[in-house]
């Protein structure tokens, strides 16, 4: 089953490599989606049940580096495999019908290969510094791709904001190439320390292979916390955790599909992939509570804040985008509190599996909205929510999937978002514990219909009529969402088998409650009665669409000190004293000398004699000196 | 006389120069093939060495001749190899280059091809040579070879640069050199010194003094940079693409040969921080040029910080990942500089203000331009490579939760080379298209794209477990115990 | 015991006359084939006659001379006399005083001719510079021999701090450098080309010959370090703003000179004994200066013999006319770059100071070499940027093929010096 996996985990890139050399945009596009679709298929093929990392394949790299090519085959990675992977075909399936004429297809079908394949050794890497290579892969895919419009074109379709839109002189509207810019900073950022972290856990314990770690067992505990934070950070940043999360809202400059494919269903899902499945290791460490804990806190932090932004944000995609942060917020949650939950003596591993199986519930929801609303976007010609309304009256199939797909996210029952996300919310709660707990696990659940229905209502039901004849997406589009959404069906059937003994418990859970509140306000007023506005929220209102101004501390304040800095530095130091220095300075000094050196030379004989008798005096005095 | 073949290898370019000499005079593509041709012994006898694992030697005979005295052990290989394949590279690049050059300047371009291989064969030269003496012999060769290039085919006030370059070489090439005295009047005459060599604590320390004195001052680290941005920047840009990657790094190695073994302990942790610092000044250095070929000179200063960084750790990892850094930064400089050139060439523009947008001029290009930077940030090329290995090296000397401002120093190293990396390739490819029509694809393209590519290959196994592997195995001599 | 060496010397001075009858070329090279000759003659100092015998004949190929020929064979051979002096005071110390009077008139010799080539362009500025030459070099001959009498009969620190300024006056020491700058710059390029060969390699020589009768005293060596140390300072600053060859080349005689004269008196200040060097082995430290001595003269002289032969105008002091690319190799080798024969004795002259404890003296010989760098550049310069198309002389090829050779195969040249 071994080669299943490296083949599973290869073939894209394969095909994304080959298909650098195919002179046709249709023949990149559909050899890369033969290469996601045979990956996929081995990802079936390689799916192992079996404990976590217990079984490991490993071919050396640089073995004196602790570098190995190891993947391990357990729950945990195989289904992610195949999340991944089947996500990777359904959504470049979608594109080649999406991204059909556009510029620059060799950039994209070469990015979205190297995508897959980086994701896949993410997901199945035994080996740390495995990991990296594929960790720094998808930050570079998602650079790259939110970049991919490279040319600043079309503000209306391809922007984040309003183009013009200032705050206090600092620019609150996003082209893509600087969201590309903001995405990788920020992920270099927690790159780094995560570098570090890795390093160091190599050069205490000799080891970066997972299952080794775990086999050490009470070795680990010597290890300490600081590198637990400093690997923290990479989670952080990848995950789009408060407060790194204002790329991933930019990174919407990307196409639709690849936002659906790496910035709501696979790559920002792997710094909580790698939270969770490094969990176990890292809960042998002395003092990992306060680790957990922070994971727990972050994580919600995140969950709330977000929800409000995607509650507040006037873009399609910026809405999604929101809730997508919004549920990797639950997911680093409820790891963290199942690392808590697990240090107080619980079993970790189904906690963590809860966890987990959030991710997936979040991926089949999320994917198929993003492509659904790419859908509109291509076929209305704008991104903003209220531009253009009543749709499910004219792409039906989509309207249809994304209702599903909607109701999935938030969290309704029988959907499989229900399930995971009910149960992750008991994570939370029972992490935090007491009233803490419930209060904020309550405040997730309320948030998320608000936002999704919202979403809904003001496109699909009401808001204007679109101006122009809108038809129904090509079929090579909306087959894959709409099986997607269907998914969300199975999935929740699927999981409603497997734990029907809990399910009267989830629906009890104060977490639903919260939920049935906010899917009452949200119908009321999105969708039976829209036009409901209230003038005393507004300004907070206005703190929530200015997305807490985090935008305006990252490309004001922090930008200007940096550039500032560099400038002044430049001008001061090294324009001001090197260089005036050596370059001024120094050839001052010896240009007078020699001068005056030369000056000696007048011609005139005998003053020449005069000087050498005078020489010849001085050599007197030093004899006798 | 022993080793014929690395003399060979070593002289072949040099003589091969007055081939090409007599070729510039009729084609310029002839010369530059000739060259580029010359160098191939040279890149097939470190491989055997980089990648094989053997260890060559040669003498000339006993006595003074012991000064031309060679060896080629994978460590050292690993400079040779990038002065080669570098060379080749651009050798390859420079016929489109040079014949625009020397159009524009109304010259020919036999000086340029006569001085280059004797350039590129002094530098191999000083890579390969165990004496002290011969060490500072061909790197001397090599700075004034270059200097024809500089004051021949430069830009701007090409004469002061000349004369920039040359005082500010040779006093780091004499720094050097007196160094090297102290060490052979106290019987220490040949690299790789032995761990465990030791001498009188004065004449040590000032042997030391000197020796890093010189090397910062070629590798151009904090306060001695002054002369770097100014001569990479106004060179002949193939000139620069070997300069910026391939000889300032030879500073690096002079500290890693000569001085390391011999250094205090106590010594190490303030290069650690002066490495550290260096790179930091270096990337916002070269965040606030808009001069593309002072921006990549600046990002030079930055690389050698690292290098600095990677020695100052004093282990097997430190020297290993010194000698990726080199290999990682050479070839991914030399895309860079190539790249400036073709823009040079092609748009006569060097001004990051004018450019923007040129993805769509030229796409190849701009794939090997953001693998380049890739190289230089540590992503996914064999720079990754030399970043992992450093932080290892990094990790492995300084181990715990108190060195805390040393592990944020270092992530913050790493952040300001992202910085500007992904501003500039943000400024240059991305954006508004500003330049109409489409770049041709000729020799220079060919060249930038094959050294790319090789940065991305070279990350691989089983290429890179042989460097890794093989390059540690002989770092261990130079380790101070 | 008559020398057949000097016998020849005589039938040189003999032939005199001819020089009216004869173009002075064909006699310069006359000499120049009989030098060569005598190389066999005189094992000991061979290298020197077949080197001088090759240098004179490329000058003589040079330029027509007329009546001047004559100056320039008698001014080779009288070098060629002075290192025979030298090498046989080595050999036969009982003969030493008589070698070394032998030295003394040879310097005469030499001045005299150079004098007349100096002088032969017959302007006023020609006549000005060589003047100025004859004056410095006449008061540094009577000091030099009055102090050589004072120092055998009387006191050897009264002697040689008379010898040392005669030195001074003929090497051109600073103070006592100024006739220097004129005469480069005044005097005909091939007067200038004779005086840097010849007429600074023959003091030279008979620098090391006279202390190898009489020892400098301890006392006059420290005076004369110094001063030596300050002179190549002061010439390598003033170098580095003057403009035109003539006065570049003037400022590195006068360092180059100093850097020989420190070379020496560092031994005799700091006593003569055996050093450990690398490369060369264990030998005495005066063995070494006296290496350092001549190899500075010979890069020195035969580099621009080199850069004045290739011009062709009245007076020295001026841009090159014509392009003569075989001269880069001279200015690098004068600049003491690596491997020509320029580096050689600087790395010796830093080895000795080192070796002998003194590594003040090789910083500041480091810091020379490094402050020279620029006004060599803009030598270099000068040439490389005379108008074309490139064109060739004799001396530029000979000389810089012998900067390269004698700087590759410095391990054979230092046996061929060392006596």
């Amino acid at each position: 089953m071994t080669e299943y996996v490296f083949l599973a985990i290869f073939l894209p890139l394969i095909a994304s490599v080959l298909s650098l050399f195919v002179p046709k945009e249709k023949g990149k596009a559909w050899l890369v989606v033969v290469g996601a679709f045979l990956s996929a298929v081995f990802s079936v093929l390689a799916y192992a049940p079996a404990e976590l990392y217990a079984r490991t394949y490993a071919v050396p790299w640089i073995p004196q580096l602790g570098l190995y090519i190891s993947v391990h085959l357990d729950q945990f990675s195989g289904v992610m495999g195949m999340l991944v992977s089947w996500l990777v075909f359904f959504i470049v399936l979608y594109s080649v019908k999406y991204m059909e004429g556009d510029y620059r297809p060799g950039w994209y079908w070469f990015f979205m290969g190297f995508f897959a394949t980086s994701m896949l050794i993410i997901t199945y890497a035994d080996n740390l510094w495995f990991l990296l290579m594929g960790w720094e892969g998808v930050g570079l895919a998602s650079w790259a791709l939110i970049g991919h419009w490279y040319k600043d074109d079309e503000p209306d379709v391809k922007w984040v904001g309003h183009p013009g839109d200032r705050i206090a002189l600092v620019d609150y509207f996003w082209p893509p190439s600087k969201a590309g810019l903001r995405a990788i900073l920020t992920i270099r950022t927690g790159d780094s320390a995560f570098l570090v972290s890795l390093a160091y856990i190599f050069a205490a314990l000799g080891t970066v292979q997972l299952s080794g770690l775990l086999e050490l067992g009470p070795a680990v505990s010597a290890l300490g916390l600081l590198p637990l934070f400093l690997f923290l950070l990479g989670p952080l940043t990848k995950s789009a955790q408060f407060p790194f999360t204002e790329w991933l809202l930019t990174a919407m400059t990307g196409p639709t599909s690849v936002s659906a494919l790496i910035h709501a269903a696979t790559m920002v899902n792997a710094g909580v992939y790698l939270l969770i499945v490094t969990a176990p290791v890292f809960a042998l460490v002395r003092g990992a509570q306060i680790y957990f804990l922070a994971v727990m806190v972050f994580g919600a932090l995140t969950a709330v804040l977000s929800s409000i932004i995607a509650l507040t944000a006037d873009e399609f995609k910026l809405v999604l985008a929101g809730s997508t942060a919004a549920n990797l917020g639950i997911i680093a949650a409820a790891a963290g509190g199942a690392g808590l939950l697990g240090l107080r003596g619980e079993a970790l591993l189904p906690l963590l599996w809860i966890a987990f199986m959030q991710i997936v519930g979040h991926a089949i929801s999320k994917a198929p909205l993003f492509m659904g609303y790419g859908a509109v976007i291509h076929e209305s010609g704008t991104k903003y929510l209220g531009a253009v309304g009543r749709l499910g009256r004219y792409m039906k199939v989509t309207a249809f999937a994304m209702w599903l797909a909607m109701l999935s996210l938030i969290g309704m029952p029988p959907f499989a978002g229900f399930f995971t996300k009910e149960m992750a919310s008991d994570n939370i709660a029972l992490g935090f514990g007491g009233l803490s707990g419930i209060l904020v696990a309550g405040l997730i659940a309320f948030l998320a219909p608000l936002y999704g229905l919202r979403l809904i209502g003001l496109s699909m039901v009401h808001g204007p009529e679109p101006k122009e004849h809108i038809h129904e997406a090509h079929p090579i589009m909306w087959v894959p969402y709409t099986v997607l959404s269907l998914a969300t069906i199975g999935v929740g059937g699927y999981l409603a088998y497997l734990y029907s003994d809990k399910a009267l418990e989830l629906i009890e859970s104060p977490g639903f409650l919260a939920f049935l509140v906010g899917l009452a306000i949200a119908l009321a007023l999105y969708v039976f009665k829209p036009g409901v506005r209230s003038r005393a929220l507004e300004p907070l209102w206005k703190i929530g669409y200015r997305r807490f101004y985090l935008p305006w501390l990252y490309d004001g304040l922090v930008v200007w000190i940096y550039h500032n800095l560099a400038h002044a530095v430049y001008w001061a130091v090294d324009r001001g004293v090197f260089d005036n220095a050596y370059h001024v300075a120094l050839p001052w000094i010896f240009g007078r000398l020699s001068a005056a050196f030369r000056r000696l030379q007048t011609g005139n004989l005998s003053w020449y004699l005069l000087y050498a008798i005078a020489g010849a005096l001085i050599v007197v005095l030093l004899v006798l000196a | 006389m022993r080793g014929p073949e690395l003399y060979a290898a070593d002289l072949l370019p040099m003589i091969l120069a007055v081939a090409a000499y007599a070729a510039a005079k009729r084609s310029t593509q002839m010369a530059a093939y000739i060259s580029a041709v010359a160098l191939l012994p040279l890149l097939v006898e470190s491989s055997f060495s980089l990648f094989g694992g053997y260890a060559y030697y040669g003498s000339m005979g006993p006595g003074l001749w012991s000064v031309f005295d060679f060896y080629l052990e994978p460590f050292n290989a690993a400079f040779v190899f990038t002065v080669s394949l570098v060379g080749i590279m651009v050798a390859i690049f420079s016929a489109p280059y040079m014949e625009h050059r020397a159009e524009e300047l109304g010259i020919k371009n036999t000086i340029f091809y006569l001085t280059y291989g004797l350039f590129l064969g002094g530098l191999a030269g000083a890579f390969m040579a165990r004496n002290l003496f011969g060490i500072y012999i061909f790197i001397e060769e090599a700075l004034i070879a270059s200097l024809f290039q500089v004051l021949y085919y430069g830009y701007g006030d090409r004469v002061r640069i000349t004369v920039m370059y040359l005082v500010w070489s040779h006093i780091a090439a004499l720094l050097m050199l007196a160094g090297f005295i102290v060490l052979y009047l106290n019987g220490i005459t040949s690299v790789p010194i032995p761990s465990g060599a030791s001498l009188p604590a004065s004449a040590l320390y000032l042997a030391l003094l000197l020796i890093l004195l010189g090397s910062f001052t070629k590798m151009a680290t904090l306060g001695v940079h002054m002369w770097l941005p100014y001569v990479h920047a106004e060179a002949p840009t193939p000139l620069s693409a070997l300069l910026s990657p391939v000889l300032v790094g030879f500073g690096g190695y002079a500290i890693a040969v000569t001085a390391l073994p011999l250094m205090p302990k106590s010594w190490l942790p303030a290069l650690t921080w002066y490495g550290i610092a260096t790179a930091i000044y270096g990337g916002l250095m070269a965040y606030v040029q808009k001069d593309i070929k002072r921006l990549f000179a600046y990002s030079t200063v930055s690389q050698m910080g690292y290098m600095v960084l990677a020695l100052s750790l004093n282990n097997v990892y430190g020297l290993t990942a010194a000698a990726l850094i080199y290999l990682s930064h050479g070839l991914g400089k030399a895309v860079l500089f190539m790249t400036a050139g073709y823009f040079i060439m092609h748009l006569n523009t060097r001004d990051i203000d004018r450019m923007g947008g040129l993805y769509g001029y030229n796409s190849t290009l701009a794939g090997a331009a953001i693998v380049g930077f890739l190289n230089l940030a540590g992503i996914l090329t064999v720079g990754m490579l030399s970043e992992i290995t450093l932080a290892v090296a990094l990790t492995k000397a300084y181990l715990g939760a108190e060195y805390i401002e040393l592990y944020i120093a270092f992530a913050a190293m790493l952040v300001v080379t992202g910085v500007y990396a992904f501003t500039t390739i943000k400024n240059v490819f991305f954006g508004p298209p500003r330049v109409e029509g489409e770049g041709p694809y000729d020799a220079a393209l060919v060249a930038i794209a094959a050294t790319a590519l090789l940065s991305v290959l070279l990350l691989l196994p089983p290429m890179s477990s042989s460097i890794w592997a093989n390059i540690s195995a002989y770092a261990h001599s130079l380790v101070r115990l | 015991m008559i020398d057949p060496v000097f016998i020849s010397a005589l039938v040189f001075a003999a032939l005199a006359p001819l020089a009216l009858k004869l173009d002075g070329r064909y006699l310069a090279v006359a000499i120049g084939v009989a030098l060569f000759a005598m190389a066999f003659l005189a094992p000991s100092a061979a290298f020197f006659f077949t080197l001088l015998g090759v240098v004179v004949i490329a000058l003589a190929l040079d330029w027509p001379y007329g009546g001047m020929g004559l100056s320039l064979g008698i001014s080779a051979a009288a070098v060629a006399l002075a290192a025979y002096a030298y090498y046989r005071t080595v050999a036969a110390p009982q003969y030493a005083l008589s070698y070394a009077i032998a030295g003394i008139a040879a310097l005469a010799a030499a001045t005299v001719s150079i004098y007349g080539l100096l002088a032969s362009g017959r302007e006023k500025e020609n006549i000005e510079g060589a003047l100025k030459y004859l004056i410095f070099s006449a008061v540094g001959k009577t000091l030099i021999l009055l102090g050589f009498m004072l120092a055998i009969y009387i006191s050897p620190v009264l002697g040689w701090v008379l010898m040392g300024m005669g030195f001074m006056f003929e090497l051109g020491i600073a103070p006592a450098h100024l006739w220097m700058v004129d005469a480069f710059a005044l005097g005909t390029p091939k007067g200038v080309a004779t005086l840097a060969v010849f007429g600074e390699l023959t003091p030279l020589i008979v620098l090391l010959t006279l202390l190898n009768v009489v020892p400098a005293a301890s006392q006059a060596a420290l005076a004369f370090l110094v001063v030596a140390l300050a002179s190549m300072t002061f010439a390598n600053v003033a170098g580095l703003t003057a403009r035109t060859f003539g006065r570049i080349m003037a400022y590195s005689s006068i360092a180059h000179m100093s850097y020989a004269l420190s070379a020496v008196m560092l031994v005799f200040y700091f006593g003569n004994r055996f050093v450990s060097l690398p490369l060369l082995g264990t030998m005495s430290a005066f063995s070494v200066a006296s290496l350092v001595v001549l190899l500075e003269g010979l890069t020195s002289g035969l580099a621009k013999a080199g850069i004045f032969g290739a011009l062709t105008v009245k007076h020295a002091d001026t841009m090159p006319e014509r392009r003569v690319l075989s001269n880069t190799l001279n200015v690098l080798s004068l600049l003491g770059a690596p491997p020509l024969l320029g580096f050689w004795p600087k790395l010796f002259l830093i080895l000795l100071a080192i070796s002998i404890g003194q590594v003040g003296v090789a910083i500041i010989v480091i810091l020379n070499s490094v402050l020279a760098t620029p006004y060599y550049l803009r030598a270099f310069r000068q040439v490389l940027e005379a108008p074309g198309p490139s064109a060739d002389n004799a001396t530029s090829i000979l000389t810089a093929t012998l900067s390269v050779i004698l700087g590759i195969a410095a391990p054979l040249l230092i046996s061929a010096l060392i006596p």
